[in-house]
């Protein structure tokens, strides 16, 4: 039997441990709405832009909370603003181009003039014209501008938040994210591209993506035809304590690559595997590795929408925008480093052909995600079925055949949400 | 500057282009790069930054093989009709033995139930080479100026 449709908090949560995650939660609007409040809204540290993306005084760059347009600013002496994108006088947005250099901002529409931290300097005909109109005497431009957010850097990355008494972006970060952004920054880095990928599926079956090591090289034949990963490497998933950042990695050994019989093994019920795989032009596999170590994958999630990456030698950052329930962009920020060799810059020219929505691996994680949208989106009373790496309790796992990290997401989600009613166990 | 045969088979070489992809004719598509070619997509984003990172780059006969290869063999993607339509061919000089072209593109896509939408829009900056008598792009550059990708790029543009 069907059960009545259950919208916003009242959708029912038929475990404690997330095994079973209901499918509303990636359709409802009145859910949606929440989310863009208590999600992407509050005492969240959300990735606003890298620090090198705005050198020098009066550089801005756009990006979204959410849904909410923000704007981050370069200011005097080095400092870093960001307000929300939205005049104080009637709503109208203000800064209308993505990026670039400005003096002072002023909206469009009756020219309310903002400092690059947000704060309104001044209104025309505020004392009014000929002695005639204006604002009354009471009206001051102090404390008046834009929402300004809270900013914070880490290693180069700027993030901001709503609530001005959040906690440190480190404590929000946690060790397990800032290990990995210190690897990954480890060498000065050099932008050399931006991808946007619009997918029409829910952005928290992204999140749940990022966080799944078990389909990577499943659905991801590339991987495995040429060695970057397969099931028989070694790697893992590290969580933070409340399971909402986490961090996948895969290690090199040789040997893995080598180990055709466990291949075999592995692929025996589909015809993917294809050990006579060779590509025509091999440069693209087995480049120099950028950092120097054996590590060939991070897919490190932030709550609640970023994700900072290596994918074979191609480093990335990827923003998620929600752009509605059944609906999300992917902001990719690929990048390089700076100072090395002219074949490692060409190396990395090449290895663009691994990600973004162009990707032979990146594209068609926007496709699962499409895909698992289109399955659920009409469910009432159903559930995903979560229990590869097992149920109870989240944490660390040393394999890559889990979704362990997918669990930590929703137990943190259903925190920061605060579904009604008690989930029932079982299920 | 180039005379009537040579512009009509440079206007036939993009038609034949248009309807390789259009048939899914992807083993064929190499075929309309020269021996020694650079086939790249870039954003009108990256490109109007100055940022060289692209969504393809191909810098070789062999990587444009192997897009194809992977295409077939590896990529999940969903099925959907693909039709070209390019315009605005102009042949703008010759230079070192090849004739520099643009032209305009429009990308549709229509699914399997029938529902049409625009897929991507965009310019080709092309270099064309004559081998055997036959027009064969040395360059390649796409430049979408759709940029939010929808989905996915895996037919090439």
């Amino acid at each position: 039997m069907t059960s009545p449709r259950r919208t916003g908090l009242d959708i029912r949560w038929t475990s404690d441990d997330s095994t079973r995650v209901p499918f509303e939660v990636f359709n409802d609007r009145e859910l949606y709405d929440i989310e863009l409040d208590r999600v992407f809204g509050g005492a969240h540290w959300q990735y606003l832009a890298l620090e090198r993306e705005i050198p020098n005084e009066g550089d801005y760059s756009t990006t979204y909370f959410g849904e909410r347009r923000v704007v981050v600013v370069r200011g005097k002496e080095g400092a870093i603003h960001a307000f929300e994108n939205r005049c104080a006088h009637r709503g109208a947005q203000v800064v209308t181009r993505l990026r670039g250099n400005a003096s002072q901002f002023h909206c469009p529409y009756h020219m309310w003039c903002y400092d690059h931290a947000g704060r309104l300097l001044a209104v025309p005909q505020q004392k009014g014209v000929k002695g005639k109109g204006g604002m009354p005497d009471d009206f001051e431009v102090a404390g008046r501008g834009m929402r300004s957010l809270k900013t914070a850097s880490f290693r180069g990355l700027v993030f901001g938040c709503f609530d001005r008494d959040a906690p440190p972006l480190e404590d929000y970060l946690g060790p397990v994210a800032m290990r990995h952004i210190e690897r990954i920054t480890s060498r000065p880095i050099r932008i050399l591209g931006y991808y946007r990928q619009v997918v029409e599926a829910n952005w928290k079956l992204y999140a749940e993506n990022t966080r799944d090591p078990y389909h990577a090289p499943l659905l991801h034949l590339f991987h495995v035809s040429f060695g970057i990963q397969t099931p028989a490497m070694t790697g893992g998933t590290y969580l933070d304590a409340d399971g909402k950042n986490n961090c996948i990695h895969v290690e090199t050994d040789p040997d893995d690559v080598k180990d055709h019989a466990l291949l075999v093994e592995q692929y025996k019920t589909n015809t993917k595997y294809r050990p006579d795989y060779a590509l025509k032009d091999p440069r693209i596999i087995g480049t120099e590795k950028s950092l120097g170590d054996n590590t060939t994958t991070v897919i490190l999630s932030i709550f609640p929408s970023l994700v900072v990456a290596q994918v074979d030698n191609a480093f990335q950052i990827r923003h998620v925008r929600p752009k509605g329930p059944e609906k999300f962009e992917i902001y990719w920020t690929y990048f390089g480093y700076e100072g090395g060799s002219e074949s490692e810059f060409e190396d990395k020219l090449r290895l663009a052909n691994m990600i973004g929505p162009a990707g032979y691996i990146s594209m068609e994680d926007g496709e699962a995600a499409r895909l698992v949208q289109q399955g659920t989106r009409t469910q009432t009373g159903e559930h995903s079925f979560i229990e590869m790496g097992g149920r109870g309790p989240v944490g660390d796992r040393d394999t890559l055949a889990q979704e362990v990290a997918l669990r930590g997401f929703w137990q943190y989600y259903r925190k920061v949400m605060g579904f009604n009613g008690a989930p029932a166990n079982g299920g | 500057m180039a005379d009537d045969g040579t512009v009509f088979a440079i206007l036939d070489l993009y038609s034949d282009y248009a309807l390789c992809l259009d048939e899914r004719r992807f083993e064929d598509w190499p075929g309309f790069f020269s021996e020694s070619c650079h086939y790249e997509v870039q954003s009108r984003e990256n490109r109007d930054l100055g940022l060289p990172g692209a969504l393809i780059f191909c810098d070789s006969r062999g990587a444009v093989e192997d897009r194809v290869t992977v295409l077939r063999d590896t990529l999940t993607y969903p099925f959907l009709h693909i039709r070209h339509l390019i315009a605005n061919i102009r042949v703008h000089a010759a230079r070192d033995g090849a004739f520099e072209t643009s032209a305009s593109y429009l990308v549709l896509h229509s699914t399997e139930e029938g529902e049409t939408r625009i897929y991507s829009t965009g310019k080709y900056e092309d270099e064309i080479v004559f081998e055997a008598d036959r027009p064969r792009f040395r360059k390649k550059i796409v430049v979408a100026d759709t940029f939010a990708i929808d989905n996915l790029l895996a037919v090439p543009l």
